[in-house]
């Protein structure tokens, strides 16, 4: 099991790109809620979203933490933090670029979806490689996470009355 | 011979006593029942995205509608009727509160009424008049509207009970907050049509939900070989399902029941059923009009075609389904004590390089659309010309159902069910989907049909359409090819005044709450 530090580190990784994304998407529907909400349900609908994003970084999360359990320690060479780090980048710039152009994998022959999956897993396999083989690189992508990982309190209360205000207005 | 009371007779009269103190009581509430159970009942149908002009009901060419047209031959059929707005939520809001949409407020996408009108609406009134009121909708945008009256509501079904897929939460896990829930659902959570979703579990969803897309279109590809009919690309259903279900309603239903029921078709995609497609596949060919200014789309006229081919073979699906229901309620008799009513909320654009509904245009094919109603036991067609809009159907059932007309309702009772047909009333079609919904309306087209003549108004737009209207006779220019703002500016400056000043009058006069 990831110690605590760890498990934060892992969690701030995942949490940034999945809130960033969620605040481009309340800002990209902005106009047309602008239309017709109110102040308050406009906190309610930046709520909702940041909820959820909480909700979607702790399931991003999950699989990390668990991989680090069930996996032996030598596969991640006490570096389950600065791996994940890379595969969640990685995996979220592919993501972004799918959610902009609309990509519906559900849509995808199996061939092109072997092909999308084979480049997905080269562009990751490349940088973790180059992590592996040179330390440095570990060593300042450690640093840039543990910056990171206090903007994990910022989420955390951020996501926190988030939730507070989605049960307001709920109950 | 004086005969004294016996112990056994005094006791016999003793226990006739409660039956003596509550028979004032009894005498009452059986009024009330058998008064309740001699109102009618009233079978509210509205088939979403119908244009009157696509109908044979109303004189179009091919035949889309013959078992509207047998309808009719027991109905009255409203030549004149339209809607109070150009898309779903302004014109639905328009039916249920009986008020325009520049009071209700419901003129945006996925707009909902102004608070002061969520207990102004159709289901409440029938509420005071003891009536058990049911409700169903194929259409999330519908489904927001009603959510707002679900406390008047005595039942209503849930989209996803008569729908193949499930694919909202907000509805059953925020149902005291469903607008703005679903709003963000909608936009960002899961299933988003187009734009952002969220980061990683949005993509996982698309792929469920395709996948159970095809799975589902697999299973009913001999019926319906274009796909499963949806809503908004993840919702599929089956039309037959929601009409089985009304069927059961209309017979099972305490009486007397206010049914009001929303379907989608034959809202796009025009996925119809397998025996309607190539049914169109003829000569037929439209009168052609110039591609507008404001359409937002600009499909050449064989393309147009195509659309109107497959919207009639739509049409022509959604007309056999009425014919079943009402079928079945000519044979169990339930139309002998039964108001039918059948509308939409509003047309579809399919001509001057227009196809759909969410754009600023406000032609016949959009605003104009069906209104047929029976009566109790009605054997003969009547026809009513005069002008009638979607705000004139609340206070007519209010009438209906013995209720007052409430005095914040901005419709008319309707010609032959207790109101009067009278020339020189106006009726509006508005879309303000631009304005932000506390605020005045800047941003708009607008229609006034007042008798033959229509005034198309747009306002806002920037450069020619920032003030600017079109005039047409419909008498002698149904098509609205002519614009006679031109050759008649003293009349079409009136109408553009009379217009103008209501506008003003409803901007002047709303106050958010």
């Amino acid at each position: 099991m990831p110690s605590k530090g760890d498990t934060a580190n892992i969690f701030a990784v995942c949490a940034l790109p999945v809130f960033l994304w969620a605040i481009y998407s309340y800002l990209y529907a902005f106009p047309g809620y602008v239309l017709r909400l109110n102040a308050w349900d406009l906190i309610g609908a930046l709520s909702y979203t940041l909820a959820f994003a909480l909700l979607e970084s702790a399931i991003t999360t999950l699989p990390f933490v668990i991989a680090s359990v069930l996996l032996p320690p030598r596969i991640f060479k006490n570096n389950i933090v600065v791996l994940t780090t890379v595969i969640v980048l990685v995996t979220s710039i592919w993501m972004i670029d799918a959610n902009y152009h609309q990509v519906n994998f559900g849509e995808y022959e199996i061939g092109r979806f072997i092909l999308y999956v084979t480049l997905y897993l080269l562009t990751v396999a490349v940088p973790i490689t180059i992590v592996i083989r040179f330390d440095r690189i570990g060593r300042i992508i450690q640093g840039f996470v543990g910056r990171l990982a206090l903007l994990v309190y910022v989420y955390a209360a951020l996501a926190a009355i988030a939730v507070l205000i989605v049960l307001l207005r709920n109950f | 011979m004086h005969r004294s009371l016996s112990r056994r007779d005094f006791l016999k009269l003793s226990a006739m006593l409660p039956v003596v103190g509550f028979a004032p009581a009894l005498v009452k509430e059986s009024g009330r029942f058998f008064a309740q159970t001699a109102l009618p009942n009233i079978l509210f149908l509205v088939f979403d995205t119908l244009s009157a002009k696509h109908m044979s009901t109303y004189g179009y060419p091919r035949a889309t509608t013959p078992n509207l047209d047998r309808f009719a031959r027991n109905a009255i059929v409203y030549h004149g009727h339209y809607s109070g707005g150009s898309f779903t939520s302004p014109g639905t809001a328009a039916i249920l509160t009986g008020s325009h949409v520049w009071s209700q407020r419901a003129f945006n996408f996925q707009g909902t009424v102004a608070p002061e009108f969520e207990r102004r609406n159709m289901f409440r009134i029938f509420e005071t008049a003891g009536y058990y009121r049911v409700s169903y909708t194929h259409n999330w945008l519908v489904a927001q509207l009603l959510n707002q009256f679900r406390p008047d509501i005595t039942y209503w079904k849930p989209v996803r009970d008569l729908c193949l897929t499930d694919t909202e939460i907000s509805d059953w896990l925020f149902p005291n907050d469903h607008d703005v829930a679903f709003s963000v659902e909608r936009t960002m959570a899961l299933h988003n049509p187009s734009g952002a979703g969220s980061l990683f579990l949005s993509m996982l969803d698309q792929v469920f939900q395709t996948n159970n897309k095809k799975r589902l279109s697999e299973k009913f590809a001999t019926l319906f070989p274009r796909g499963l009919p949806t809503n908004e690309e993840t919702t599929l259903f089956i039309l037959e399902d929601a009409i089985d279900w009304i069927l059961k309603q209309a017979s099972q239903a305490q009486r007397p029941f206010f049914g009001y029921f929303h379907l989608l078709p034959p809202h796009e995609p025009y996925n119809t059923r397998r025996e309607f497609i190539g049914r169109f596949d003829d000569d037929y060919i439209e009168i052609p009009k110039p591609i507008h200014p404001l359409s937002t789309t600009s499909f050449d006229e064989p393309q147009e075609r195509i659309f109107r081919k497959h919207y009639d073979e739509m049409v022509a699906y959604a007309d056999a389904e009425f014919g079943r229901l009402y079928d079945y309620l000519l044979k169990q008799g339930i139309l002998e004590n039964t108001y039918l009513i059948f509308t939409s909320d509003h047309g579809q654009m399919l001509e001057r390089g227009t196809r759909g509904h969410l754009n600023r245009l406000l032609y016949e094919a959009i605003t104009k659309v069906p209104l047929i109603i029976s009566t109790p036991g009605q054997k003969e067609r009547v026809d009513v010309l005069s002008p009638t809009g979607s705000t004139d159907i609340l206070p007519t059932l209010a009438h209906l159902a013995g209720q007052p007309i409430p005095s914040w309702c901005e419709g008319r009772i309707l010609p032959m069910l207790g109101g009067e047909a009278t020339t020189g009333r106006s009726v509006f079609t508005i879309d303000a989907k631009s304005n932000a919904k506390h605020s005045p309306i800047t941003e708009a087209s607008v229609s006034m049909v007042k008798d033959q003549y229509k005034l198309i108004q747009y306002l806002g737009y920037g450069g020619k359409y920032d003030d600017s209207s079109e005039l047409y006779n419909l008498k002698n220019d149904p098509e609205e090819l002519e614009d006679l703002s031109a050759s008649n500016p003293p009349l079409a400056a009136d109408l553009r005044h009379e217009l103008l000043a209501k506008l003003k009058s409803a901007n002047d006069s709303y106050r958010p709450v």
